[in-house]
């Protein structure tokens, strides 16, 4: 059953003198419910774009993106909030709020979802426990390391249990071992159920995956099934 | 509910959040308010006083009118009034302008008869002016300060008069406690006030107090009976007669001008203070933006972040305007309206020696905190929405 599904997916960004940038040209997938999907590809083939689309974090330009059924092309921009609100996001940069605790960075993505504080507080603590991360919850973001921000960044994207994960370049900064146990992660996600979508440049990743779509120049390669 | 008041929390939090960008706001806001809080005290305090001393005269002021303009009244007329049905008592006045010393000190003259004089007594440190060879004066706190005089002092010849000069004398200073147009004042006994102004047998105005109820009667008869005929041996102007409520009415245009003045000054200095808050709002504007478009990207709605905004500058407003309300309190009760009181008291030095009066009334404070938040609202909104209504990648950037 597919979660997600694209049809002649494009997106342009205004480029300044050289005119409009195509970024995603003509993209048509489908990702499955459940599935561990990698968008693979150089840089600048549109991994991150696709992955903003995905996540509701731009609208197509052209062309329609199905998720569960609904448009987010052409869906009112409170409902796209509604629909960002099942899905959770994990950015290259991490994008936590410098100056909030790790504890809460997560709470605050919480709050929309109507949770009381009680839970929002109940559910950090147990991400970061889960994550390793108990000790620094009351650390505000900014005096985190790279690898501690990583966790928490995780951490704040399965709050509220999304239907989907999506993480951009999730182990472009990391060392091989930190590498080795955020796969492991994900794995354990994409085996309780959840659908993972991640972007890399990495070959090597696509032995985790059960879909891999890849990307040169803003278009789709042909399909493979791992 | 409980949604709702969860995102105006953060709000509040945010206010700590960006504590730089709060500083100059709540700075920029106190630095506008706070003078234009102690000018519209000072304006209300001197309203008030105005409008107290004024209930407290006499009932009717007559003056003589030549050309349109108000002049001199002969003395003649005193007894004619005091024949009206329904006139209780008349007083003559003189009222001048005086120049003193080298540094040319303005100051207002008051000449009353001696049997009106006791009725200041509580109001001076040291004697009433007494009829004699010297000129006896009382005079004014602020007038004592800049020309260094006290009791006992004498005053050299301020006037020419081809009667001679005549030395004058100080028995008594205007207590500081009194109301602030005593500051400048100079009381003497009328027969002094007319050697010195050398107008034998006229009076700037008179003033007469009424039976209850006669005063628009007595108002009437006075100019009937003041214009039909001439008082025998004098040839009298024309009266003109000004009731209390007439001077209650005129009192806040002249209070109205200086006060329209200072607000004038205020258009000025809030239209830069909001532009002075649209740049502190771009004080770390494009983190801010990023802290939308995270908070976007985790499902925040744009009304939940606009909310979010709004309660941060409502916070930010209401501090600024409870701070700037206690600070113009201070300002007027233990600095005296400082600096700012010569603004509305003609004469008096930055430092005045008089008790200024003041009244900080809910209209000003609650105007004060609409003020502040027109301010902080059209300063950080705009900003605010802009990243809001973006997409979130897009306001991340």
């Amino acid at each position: 059953m597919l979660l997600y599904e694209a049809q002649s997916l494009c997106k342009y960004y205004r480029g300044g003198s050289r005119g409009e940038v195509c970024a995603v040209d003509g993209v048509s997938l489908g990702i499955e419910r459940g599935s561990l999907t990698i968008l693979l590809g150089s840089s600048g083939a549109g991994k991150t774009t696709l992955l903003s689309l995905l996540g509701a974090l731009e609208r197509p330009t052209r062309g329609r993106l199905l998720f569960k059924g609904d448009d987010l092309g052409t869906c009112s921009g409170m409902h796209l909030a509604r629909l960002r609100r099942r899905m959770g996001f994990v950015f290259q940069d991490f994008a936590l709020i410098p100056d909030l605790s790790a504890e809460a960075n997560i709470t605050y993505a919480l709050i929309p979802r109507g949770m009381v504080r009680a839970e929002r507080q109940r559910q950090a603590r147990e991400l970061l426990a889960r994550f390793g991360m108990d000790e620094k919850r009351n650390v505000s973001a900014r005096r985190l390391s790279g690898g501690e921000q990583q966790r928490v960044a995780i951490a704040r994207a399965l709050a509220g249990e999304p239907d989907v994960l999506l993480a951009d370049e999730p182990t472009s900064n990391l060392d091989t071992e930190t590498t080795r146990e955020l796969l492991a992660v994900f794995r354990e996600l994409h085996a309780k159920g959840r659908t993972v979508i991640l972007s890399s440049h990495d070959a090597r990743l696509t032995g985790q995956a059960t879909h891999v779509h890849e990307l040169d120049k803003g278009r789709l390669k042909e399909p493979r099934r791992c | 509910m409980r949604h709702l008041l969860d995102i105006v929390s953060t709000g509040l939090e945010s206010v700590l959040l960006h504590p730089l960008r709060s500083v100059v706001s709540f700075s920029a806001l106190v630095i506008m308010l706070l003078p234009y809080l102690v000018g519209l005290g000072l304006a209300e305090g001197l309203r008030a006083e105005a409008v107290r001393s004024t209930q407290l005269g006499a009932d009717l002021y007559v003056t003589g009118s030549q050309f349109g303009r108000p002049g001199p009244i002969s003395l003649a007329a005193v007894s004619v009034i005091r024949q009206i049905d329904g006139v209780v008592a008349v007083t003559p006045r003189i009222v001048g302008e005086v120049v003193l010393g080298k540094e040319r000190v303005h100051a207002v003259l008051v000449g009353l008869p001696p049997d009106f004089l006791p009725d200041w007594s509580d109001s001076i440190n040291g004697e009433l002016p007494h009829p004699g060879q010297f000129h006896e004066l009382v005079i004014g706190t602020e007038l004592a300060r800049r020309l260094n005089l006290k009791v006992g002092d004498p005053l050299l010849p301020f006037y020419e008069n081809h009667r001679g000069d005549r030395i004058a004398r100080i028995v008594g200073i205007f207590k500081p406690d009194g109301p602030p147009w005593q500051a400048n004042l100079i009381l003497t006994t009328f027969d002094s006030a007319a050697y010195v102004f050398d107008q034998d047998g006229a009076a700037t105005d008179l003033l007469v107090w009424c039976r209850p109820n006669e005063q628009a009667n007595v108002s009437r008869a006075i100019a009937r009976r003041l214009s039909l005929r001439d008082v025998p041996g004098q040839a009298i102007a024309r009266p003109r007669v000004t009731s209390r409520e007439d001077l209650l009415a005129l009192l806040p245009q002249g209070l109205l001008h200086r006060e329209g003045v200072f607000n004038l000054h205020f258009v000025v200095v809030f239209v830069v203070g909001i532009l002075v808050l649209l740049v502190s709002s771009g004080l770390g504007l494009p983190e801010r933006r990023r802290e939308i478009g995270i908070l976007k990207a985790t499902g925040w709605q744009t009304d939940e972040l606009l909310l979010r905004g709004v309660v941060e500058s409502v916070a930010l407003s209401l501090a600024a305007t409870c701070t700037s309300i206690l600070l113009a309190w201070l300002w007027l009760r233990v600095g005296n309206g400082y600096g700012i009181a010569a603004l509305f008291l003609g004469g008096t030095g930055a430092a005045p020696n008089i008790r200024v009066p003041f009244r900080l009334s809910p209209v000003p404070a609650l105007l004060a905190l609409v003020l502040s938040l027109v301010v902080m609202l059209s300063g950080t909104l705009y900003s605010s929405w802009r990243a809001a209504t973006a997409p979130p990648r897009e306001a991340m950037r």
